[in-house]
């Protein structure tokens, strides 16, 4: 076939764009489980929790701070990474999750019944407090992770993948998988699907709402808890504001995918994640959002309800 | 919303085009061999062109017209503090960078302790490092009644700053503001003694093409008015030697992952890659470059040089080359400014403190010069005579021999381009 021939040919720019998609698909994954965070969260509330991308950040943090504490105190990093790095994810989680229902029953339930606004405005404000906490803890220095997983790259030809990026990789899509099969195939996960459809019915027909929308929170919070984690150790580094620009990332994969939508927001964050990455190949790094952006605006001229939302005469 | 029920079946055409469009858009980019890389080095080129003069020329008139006017004087109250005001960067990310300059100028201010029997005390606003908010920080600290301020920090705020602070007639120094734009037009009251990123880029190309002998580059900017401006000389004084920029790329500040930037570098044939930009972005950035198998030579400037680059990029900056502006071939004062800062703060003073001090210890001099106590004991600094005053500095500090030009810019007075290389984890000066 010719186009085989042609491929072989110029096997070296392929592999480049094959590399491209693996980094755009390397971020994606991040933005996808953090994504499922925003999209839980609207589908029960109709509210939008902008704090959700501080609750990777301090994912990111936990893990930082447990992998240095198993470096400073005991060999562990060394002998039994798998067991550090395990205990480092679900100490993340549980941090995430905490703080989740932390400010679900101080900053939102209050708030529950107030115009749509008021929570938002909330949220805003739970995550600028979180950032400067942050600042505050570690004096405006960046926190650099100890090196517990190898970085040593598993190469083909040109192609070049660091481990550590595969397990990244390998993880998103089982959280996302485990979100999935918890949302469609547990009681809980019934639950959830039944106040997002609508509270007040699944209150009469005995679910517990308040419950309903903490498992909520912390289902989404133990996501953006682990991802941090694992971007962390990715990208080696802590900082105070480093959940920002994945938060809002995530934010546009989940709209992008149709918000309140589970399907969507996962492949909303891929889609965000392979566009951005081409994009910095066509237009420079520097025009890879304003080509997001265009995409997500150019979907909801066609599609208000996102690619994968249900569309909603009686709201809209 | 009205109904549309073709909606659907047109979204999985127009679905279908949009996935067939960017095929033929993939395939037909690796076509034409070496052309393509051609194409994207191009298309990189043109869309780095942001002219940053432009911003500049609209505030002219507004500076031209203060400049005109007298600025008047300013009364500190006998008992009350001569107040110093400090414009830098306390929070987010760029803190690291703001918080030394704080410190460096607060220790500056502690040294001196008084002037005419008035004690000083400094006046520390967050700028942010951006536009907005070293403007609130210049209103805050003009409504304070500070005689001088030091800053702001970076060169995007003290654009911005620069105009309500000539309104004011305000003296300004700043330590860390290096970008050409600031002072492409006189600002009444502006002084830096930081360089001027022209004397730094241009030394920086001349030391890579001819000293490292490396002639393909590939140019990273962070999209700040430093890191762009920096690359922008850089790229002209490369280009006018003979070499060849293959490439200009940027990052985002504030993102942790640049993959694909990565990538893109990696399939250019340049063997050195230049970056413009602050330690964040620096350290990530020659890390996953080292990790992805780029070989090129890496080389920052001053915004990246730091020990906290080495630390975040966590042993891939080594053998990277770091410029840090000219610094003076005396380093005797610098030594005893170093030293004195680690026995107040125990740390080290970071890439601005020094430049924080002479800022400080020029503003203090002038003050001295000008100030006058009147016959009910109250000091009064006219603002025309001490922003002349400045004018007139001939001080010797830690960044070594100070004198500005009519635009407030230094002049190159007994120093040499200081470049530094990693080794063994440290920062090695070499020239």
């Amino acid at each position: 076939m010719a186009s085989w021939h042609y491929l072989r040919q110029e096997g070296a720019c392929v592999q480049e764009w094959i590399q491209l998609l693996i980094d755009g698909v390397t971020i994606g994954g991040v933005y996808a489980v953090i994504a499922l965070g925003y999209t839980l969260v609207y589908g029960v509330l109709r509210m939008i929790n902008f704090a959700h991308g501080e609750l990777f950040m301090m994912g990111a943090f936990t893990g930082y701070f447990t992998l240095t504490a198993f470096e400073n105190h005991s060999n562990f990093n060394d002998s039994l990474p798998v067991l550090t790095i395990a205990v480092a994810i679900v100490m993340g989680m549980v941090v995430a999750v905490t703080l989740a229902l932390l400010m679900e029953r101080i900053a939102y339930r209050p708030l529950r019944n107030a115009p749509r606004l008021a929570p938002l405005i909330s949220a805003i404000g739970v995550s600028i407090l979180l950032r400067n906490i942050m600042l505050r803890v570690t004096n405006a220095q960046g926190k650099v992770y100890p090196q517990v997983f190898p970085r040593t790259a598993l190469e083909i030809g040109e192609i070049r993948l660091l481990y550590v990026q595969i397990f990244l990789l390998v993880l998103s899509v089982f959280f996302l998988a485990l979100l999935y099969l918890f949302i469609q195939r547990t009681k809980a996960g019934v639950a959830i699907r039944a106040v997002a459809e609508d509270r007040n019915t699944a209150s009469l027909m005995g679910i517990d709402v308040d419950r309903t929308i903490m498992t909520t929170f912390a289902a989404g919070a133990a996501l953006a808890g682990a991802a941090g984690v694992v971007y962390g150790m990715f990208v080696t580094t802590a900082t105070s504001d480093m959940g920002f620009i994945p938060g809002i990332k995530a934010f546009t994969a989940a709209v992008l995918g149709g918000i309140g939508s589970v399907p969507g927001a996962m492949a909303g964050g891929y889609f965000l994640g392979i566009t951005e990455a081409l994009s910095t190949k066509f237009f420079g790094a520097q025009y890879k959002d304003v080509v997001a952006f265009m995409l997500l605006v150019g979907v909801l001229i066609f599609r208000p309800w996102g690619l994968f939302g249900k569309r909603d005469d009686k709201r809209a | 919303m009205p109904m549309r029920k073709k909606t659907r079946p047109m979204g999985k055409v127009m679905l279908l085009t949009a996935i067939l469009a960017l095929l033929t858009a993939i395939l037909a980019s690796c076509g034409g061999g070496t052309s393509s890389k051609d194409k994207t080095a191009t298309a990189g080129a043109g869309g780095g062109k942001t002219p940053a003069a432009g911003a500049t020329t609209a505030a002219t008139k507004a500076a031209t017209t203060a400049a005109a006017s007298s600025g008047g004087t300013i009364t500190v109250k006998k008992g009350d503090k001569l107040k110093i005001g400090i414009s830098t960067t306390l929070t987010t990310d760029n803190a690291q960078l703001g918080i030394p300059i704080r410190d460096a100028a607060l220790l500056a201010l502690k040294t001196k302790a008084t002037i005419k029997g008035f004690t000083l005390e400094g006046d520390p606003q967050d700028d942010g490092c951006a536009g907005p908010a070293s403007v609130t920080a210049a209103n805050k600290l003009i409504s304070d009644g500070v005689v001088a301020v030091l800053g702001p920090m970076c060169s995007g705020g003290t654009v911005a700053a620069q105009d309500p602070y000539a309104a004011a007639s305000m003296l300004v120094v700043s330590g860390s503001a290096t970008a050409v734009n600031v002072t492409l037009t006189s600002k009444k009251g502006f002084f830096r003694v930081a360089w001027n990123d022209s004397t730094q880029g241009g030394e920086m190309a001349k030391y890579v093409y001819t000293t490292l002998g490396k002639k393909n580059a590939v140019l990273v900017n962070d999209q700040s008015v430093y890191g762009k401006g920096l690359m922008d000389v850089f790229k002209a004084s490369f280009t006018a030697l003979g070499g060849k920029v293959v490439s200009e790329e940027a990052v985002t500040v504030g993102e942790k992952d640049f993959g694909p930037t990565v990538t893109k570098i990696k399939g250019e044939t340049a063997d050195i890659v230049v970056f413009g930009g602050f330690i964040a972005e620096g350290a990530i950035l020659v890390r996953q470059l080292s990790e992805a198998g780029v070989t090129a030579t890496f080389m920052g400037a001053d915004g990246i040089a730091d020990q906290k680059y080495i630390d975040q990029a966590g042993g891939k900056a080594e053998g990277s080359y770091v410029s840090r502006g000219p610094k003076p071939t005396d380093t005797t004062k610098y030594d005893a400014f170093a030293a004195a800062y680690k026995a107040e703060y125990n740390k080290e003073a970071g890439q601005f403190g020094d430049y924080a001090t002479d800022g400080t210890n020029v503003i203090l001099a002038a003050i001295e010069s000008v100030a006058a106590v009147d016959s009910s004991g109250n000091l009064v600094i006219d603002r025309d005579k001490l922003i002349a005053a400045l004018t007139a500095t001939d001080y010797s500090g830690a960044t070594g021999e100070i004198k500005f030009n009519d635009k407030g810019d230094r002049i190159v007075v007994g120093a040499v381009n200081e470049i530094d290389q990693v080794k063994g984890g440290k920062l090695t000066r070499i020239q």
